[in-house]
């Protein structure tokens, strides 16, 4: 039995697609795609002509397809941007190494600048060392913290004016869940933002932010788009996974759920008595904090005394522990 | 992708598995355990009681909203929790003067027995429960309360009524959104009987871990704006401007267990009480999918619930607007500016529809071209499509999707119907006046 799309182009539809449920061709699919991100950087006036604009690079379906993405509309919609490829090298081997692979063959194939940072010039750590130093469990933590720095610095480095970054429409749905349920209300609030945008760091922004995971995995398998698709081979995340499987069974009961969610997460509201965290900047490094020395300095100052669960856990803890340390080593970058 | 912070992690106490647990109440220190509650700490029944007592008077005195000789609804289901409400709320009243709670209660029963399979005798039994605590009370059915005036005397017409209702419920084949409907339809049933016995404050009895339940379901089903209303301490209805009248939960800071053992130690009987959940699998529905999922996190890491709870206390709605969905009283959360999570899906689906042709025409031409595409499917009845048309303006988000899988508009309740058709009313003046309006 043959479906015909549902934009009545004439052609037989080749896939149904999970956001919606209607059939469509490839051709129809392909412009549905680009369109709806188009809209979403039109609407959300993510970007303005004549920035530079760093692409977060993993190698991932995410970032690829970003990347193709933004070059098609950056050419067919004349935004003037100057789109560079910006990865960070966390020093894993066996998953890193690979994926840098897939965004060199990316850099040659959309012909953009790419930088490469790596944690071992950044911090003196590359994540084999710190997963030799603190074993499996937490080490995400310092990913993630020095990740977000790092992509911070890379971004100066190179001068740009926005990070943008993957993220799709499950990973936001997703942290909506978890923030909740680890009542984190000041990222619940932040983490529907589009655009992030704080004083003395670089914006950020999420182009795929109304993109199904799906939906992007559909989009580099009928154009072929080369990614790396190895899961890290340090623990995941466990408590994400929850997170995960439970956003999974209700996309499959409803598929509007992850929009749901979303809506869900920009309707809601953080009352006003509410003690939020102040943002201020880290004292050693002068990065973006809400404390006086940010995560990142707190694990690496753990790291390089040799007391890796140092920055894990409450802030406060660890800043008795530093406390009751005599002759704190200021720490260079 | 990995976790940015893995923070949270720490708030969820790990317990030392062999840790021997100390026999003795911990309050007491002389009489022997008979509750562990958080899975450390024991209580004799004595001090149990007292506690559990003590908790549902601060969480009602804290409220201050409860004045002496007001008349309050209190709502019972059956339900364990409601057992113990009910006997919470006697027992208050018999204490002795300084004591004593001062409110007037009224308590009501709803028989849903229309829609759901109870045992014949229900009925009888909660009447027999009233009257064994002598206070006054109201027993009505779910189908009187909502489409009759006369429900608390006689409804003459209950089998049209009881039509009705089951022909809301049959055009909804989805359990997700059948439960919710039940939901907004037994709050409407509630609020209505509060106006029709004078009553200005509304006491419900949901606890902790059915609350945290509610609120992550709704902020799967896309009601994060309303889950101050659903599940907060104490909820002005601010569309009623002649007289406020404010649901208050006072059970809301007792687990399950607690109550459980409440109930068991004073001997409480509960009854049934179904949903259209009860006895269907977790794979059927958001709502339960998220109990399954909550109940298997709670097992491994115990404050799940309250962590949660305490996230919805500091949840708000936003109150800019003035808006309230016509249906569940919640706010209007769909004037979104155009880069939302609700626009893009409009997006989606007129993109998917339109093709390459959706180029030609700008991002302005969705809404008309909408409104065409839809005449056409429904021209065959079309005031009723209209009528419909002009509900849906006045729904929230998340009403809009229970309300476009009704063929008709003719069995909801008529106050739903009427209160939107004088909105409506309402903002064609205000379109008329709007340019003289400073």
């Amino acid at each position: 039995m043959t479906i015909l799309c549902s934009t009545k182009c004439g052609r037989n539809a080749v896939l149904k697609r999970p956001k919606t449920g209607d059939t469509l061709c490839k051709e129809c699919f392909f412009w549905a795609f680009e369109l709806e991100i188009h809209s979403t950087i039109i609407n959300g006036k993510l970007f303005k002509k004549g920035d530079v604009i760093a692409i977060a690079a993993s190698g991932g379906k995410d970032s690829t397809v970003l990347a193709q993405v933004l070059k098609t509309l950056n050419e067919r919609y004349n935004y003037g941007l100057k789109l560079v490829l910006l990865s960070i090298d966390e020093g894993i081997t066996g998953y890193r190494d690979d994926s840098l692979k897939t965004v060199l063959e990316n850099k040659d194939e959309y012909q953009m600048p790419l930088k490469i940072l790596s944690y071992q010039q950044l911090y003196g750590w590359s994540m084999d060392k710190i997963v030799a130093e603190v074993g499996r469990k937490n080490n995400c933590t310092f990913c993630g913290v020095f990740r977000r720095q790092a992509l911070d610095r890379g971004a100066m480095l190179l001068n740009v004016d926005c990070i943008a970054t993957g993220h799709n429409a499950d990973d936001i749905a997703e942290t909506v869940l978890m923030n909740i349920l680890r009542g984190d209300v000041a990222r619940l609030q932040r983490c529907v933002n589009i655009i992030t945008t704080t004083e003395g760091a670089i914006p950020r922004c999420k182009p795929l932010k109304y993109t199904y995971e799906k939906e992007i995995v559909m989009y580099a398998y009928f154009k072929k788009l080369n990614y790396f698709s190895t899961e890290c081979i340090f623990a995941p995340n466990a408590y994400r996974g929850h997170a995960r499987t439970f956003l999974k069974d209700l996309e499959r009961l409803k598929p509007s759920s992850i929009m749901d969610i979303i809506h869900s997460g920009e309707t809601m509201c953080i009352k006003e008595n509410v003690k939020m965290p102040e943002r201020g900047v880290c004292t050693k490094c002068g990065f973006v904090s809400s404390q006086d020395i940010c995560k990142a300095c707190m694990l690496l100052e753990g790291l390089n005394r040799g007391l890796p669960k140092l920055g894990i856990g409450k802030s406060s803890k660890a800043n008795k522990a530093l406390a009751s340390l005599s002759n704190p080593k200021s720490l260079n970058f | 992708m990995c976790s940015v912070n893995d923070e949270g992690a720490e708030s969820f106490e790990e317990l030392k598995p062999d840790e021997p647990l100390e026999l003795k109440c911990r309050k007491c220190l002389t009489e022997d355990g008979n509750v562990i509650l958080r899975k450390k700490d024991v209580y004799c029944k004595t001090c149990f009681i007292p506690m559990v007592t003590h908790k549902f008077r601060a969480t009602l005195g804290k409220s201050k909203l409860v004045n002496k000789g007001e008349r309050v609804l209190v709502c019972v289901s059956g339900s364990q929790s409601s057992v113990s409400l009910l006997h919470l709320v006697w027992t208050g009243l018999q204490q002795s003067t300084y004591k004593r709670l001062t409110f007037d209660p009224v308590i009501v029963y709803i028989d849903e027995s229309i829609l759901f399979k109870y045992p014949q005798n229900q009925q009888n039994k909660i009447q027999e429960l009233f009257e064994k605590y002598g206070l006054s009370y109201h027993i009505v059915l779910f189908a009187s309360v909502l489409y009759s005036n006369n429900c608390l005397i006689e409804d003459t017409n209950i089998d049209q009524h009881n039509n009705k209702l089951k022909n809301i419920f049959k055009n909804i084949s989805d359990l997700t959104l059948k439960e919710d409907m039940l939901m907004k339809l037994r709050k409407h049933a509630i609020t209505k009987l509060a106006k029709l016995l004078e009553c200005t404050r509304i006491i419900t009895a949901e606890n902790e871990h059915k609350l945290s339940i509610r609120l992550l379901s709704n902020v799967a089903l896309g009601r994060g704006s309303q889950i101050g209303l659903d599940i907060g301490l104490a909820v002005n209805d601010k569309t009623n401007s002649k007289k406020s009248l404010i649901t208050i939960r006072p059970l809301r800071d007792l687990s399950a267990k607690e109550i459980s053992y409440y109930a068991l130690f004073n001997k409480l009987e509960d009854y049934v009480h179904s949903n259209f959940l009860t006895a269907t699998n977790e794979d059927e529905s958001i709502q339960k999918t998220t109990e399954q999922f909550i109940n298997n996190l709670q097992v491994e890491f115990p404050s799940t619930v309250s962590t949660i709870f305490r996230t919805g206390e500091k949840i708000s709605e936003k109150t800019s607007r003035t808006a309230y969905c016509s249906m569940c009283q919640g706010i209007m959360d769909i004037e979104m500016p155009p880069s939302s999570a609700m626009e893009a899906t409009k997006y989606s689906k007129y993109v998917s529809l339109m093709g390459l042709k959706a180029l030609e025409l700008s991002l302005n031409n969705i809404d008309n071209k909408e409104s065409d595409l839809k005449r056409c499917n429904g021209c065959y009845c079309k005031n009723n499509q209209n009528s419909k048309e002009e509900l849906l303006k006045n729904l929230c988000y998340a009403c809009r999707h229970i309300i476009q899988n009704l063929e008709s508009l003719d069995d909801l309740p008529e106050e739903i119907l009427k209160k939107n058709s004088e909105k409506l009313q309402f903002q064609k003046m205000e379109e008329q006046i709007k340019d003289f309006l400073l």
